[in-house]
């Protein structure tokens, strides 16, 4: 993560020569935490959440897009006023930011998709402590122009969300023998009950680390 | 001025929470017409889904609720509160008075006529509230008007029981358990309807058909079924007052 950080400060003191939008380093910045530096599997940030709405699939794929909306949002926001926040007080300034949205978020979705964010409850609020939002905002978008931060951003939110979506999959259809609230498995097939409480997701989502890593050939530092 | 000096970062913090503070505002207010709506919807709906198969569209669901449904508010001993509207008493708000001050409540009345709108009432809808596992949850029970006894059909709902357990009580399938069950026995004893311990799966309604005071248990959610049965009985209590007045 800091490497990136000190690559792209550098390359902010020549801001002459003008880069493409889809370089091959932007296209990598918005590709990475889809896969090899997914924020969920390998970062391991974002657990939370990813245990507790997970059980369906419709209110994962809510609440991925409101992660989506925020972490844009919030890193062009940043990136923008990244030269005016006083260091001292930044993280205040970008809590002040994330929360601004993710409250902006929860209006929207109790004005327009009303049973789902009853649904969702408090963890649409609880975005705002998702460490995946706040972190990129400080390695990323504090040292980036905007467009990479949107990069950043979307494809951090985005590989939060493909977790979500895989771990709601695994839960719904074999917690409740449903997708998407339709039935998948007949009545006479019993469903697992593990699958509806966090623990089974944290199986799920065990799981899913351990495939992406083996996948990958990802180590922990020591 | 410095970026670090302490003026720019108290103009800074103040500019932050104003601009944000004033974005929220407006946005709270621009939106409350249809956060407004949708709660308004979601009561309709509860109320015409206790008796009725609910119409598709909203709009039915708008004219339906707005022709057969009256509202009123009454007291403890059944007697119409004036001046009050039953949409804007706050049932969970009013909730922890009850133990102490169950004579000073305010209890929503939903009166239903037949489908024109006209003639005697069919059903009272009456609102229930309790607590589940986790958070508050509560119900619309349709009674006969003409016995005043007789369950013509239930709307369980819950904030934030265990999905797939708990949760299960905003099924229609354990809901329908309730349908044709009595409130009050032969000698006219508020008995409730109590959720039992075990679950048929299939057989549900069937095993408990004889039985006027019993339904169906949900396996691995008891706790939740006991908060059921609370509001069935002891919530039930309050409205006592209501169903004695309405059925001389």
């Amino acid at each position: 993560m800091a490497d990136v950080a000190e690559t792209t400060t550098v390359e902010e003191v020549k801001p002459k020569k003008k880069e493409a939008l889809f370089s091959k380093k932007n296209r990598r910045i918005l590709t990475d935490p889809l896969d090899g530096d997914n924020p969920i599997t390998v970062q391991v940030l974002g657990i939370c959440s990813a245990l507790a709405v997970t059980g369906q699939m419709k209110p994962s794929l809510v609440m991925g897009i409101a992660v989506v909306f925020v972490m844009v949002c919030s890193s062009v926001l940043t990136s923008l006023l990244r030269n005016t926040i006083p260091s001292r007080i930044r993280i205040v300034v970008q809590l002040a930011i994330i929360a601004t949205f993710v409250i902006l978020v929860n209006e929207l979705l109790l004005a327009f998709v009303y049973d789902t964010a009853k649904g969702l409850g408090a963890f649409v609020g609880l975005i705002i402590t998702n460490c995946i939002v706040m972190g990129r905002l400080e390695a990323f978008a504090m040292g980036n122009k905007p467009w990479p931060s949107f990069l950043d951003a979307l494809g951090n939110a985005m590989g939060y969300a493909i977790i979500l979506l895989m771990v709601a999959f695994v839960r719904e259809l074999f917690g409740s023998g449903t997708l998407f609230g339709a039935k998948i498995f007949p009545d006479s097939l019993s469903t697992n009950g593990l699958m509806l409480y966090s623990s089974g997701a944290c199986i799920v989502v065990g799981l899913l680390i351990w495939l992406q890593r083996s996948i990958n050939g990802f180590r922990e530092e020591d | 001025m410095k970026k670090d000096s302490k003026a720019y970062i108290i103009i800074y913090t103040v500019l932050i929470t104003v601009i944000a503070g004033s974005l929220l505002g407006m946005a709270s207010l621009g939106l409350k017409d249809f956060k407004d709506a949708n709660e308004k919807l979601e009561l309709q709906k509860s109320i015409l889904g206790s008796f009725m198969e609910l119409p598709k569209s909203t709009k039915e669901i708008v004219d339906t609720y707005n022709k057969r449904v009256k509202t009123y508010v009454v007291n403890a001993q059944g007697e119409i509160v004036k001046g009050k509207e039953a949409a804007s008493i706050n049932v969970g708000e009013q909730y922890s008075a009850l133990r102490t001050n169950p004579r000073g409540r305010d209890l929503p009345i939903y009166e239903v006529r037949g489908e024109d709108g006209t003639g005697e009432v069919i059903y009272y809808v009456l609102p229930l509230y309790g607590f589940g596992l986790w958070d508050v949850i509560w119900a619309y029970v349709a009674v006969d008007a003409k016995d005043m006894n007789t369950v013509k059909g239930v709307i369980l709902a819950q904030k934030g029981e265990t999905p797939g357990l708990g949760a299960r009580i905003s099924d229609a399938n354990i809901q329908e358990r309730y349908k044709g069950k009595k409130l009050y026995d032969e000698s006219g004893t508020l008995q409730g309807v109590v959720m039992q311990r075990g679950e048929h799966v299939g057989e549900s309604v069937k095993y408990y058909e004889s039985d006027a005071h019993k339904v169906d248990g949900m396996s691995g959610a008891t706790i939740t079924g006991n908060g059921v049965n609370d509001m069935f009985k002891e919530y039930l209590k309050l409205y006592d007052g209501f169903i004695q007045k309405k059925k001389k």
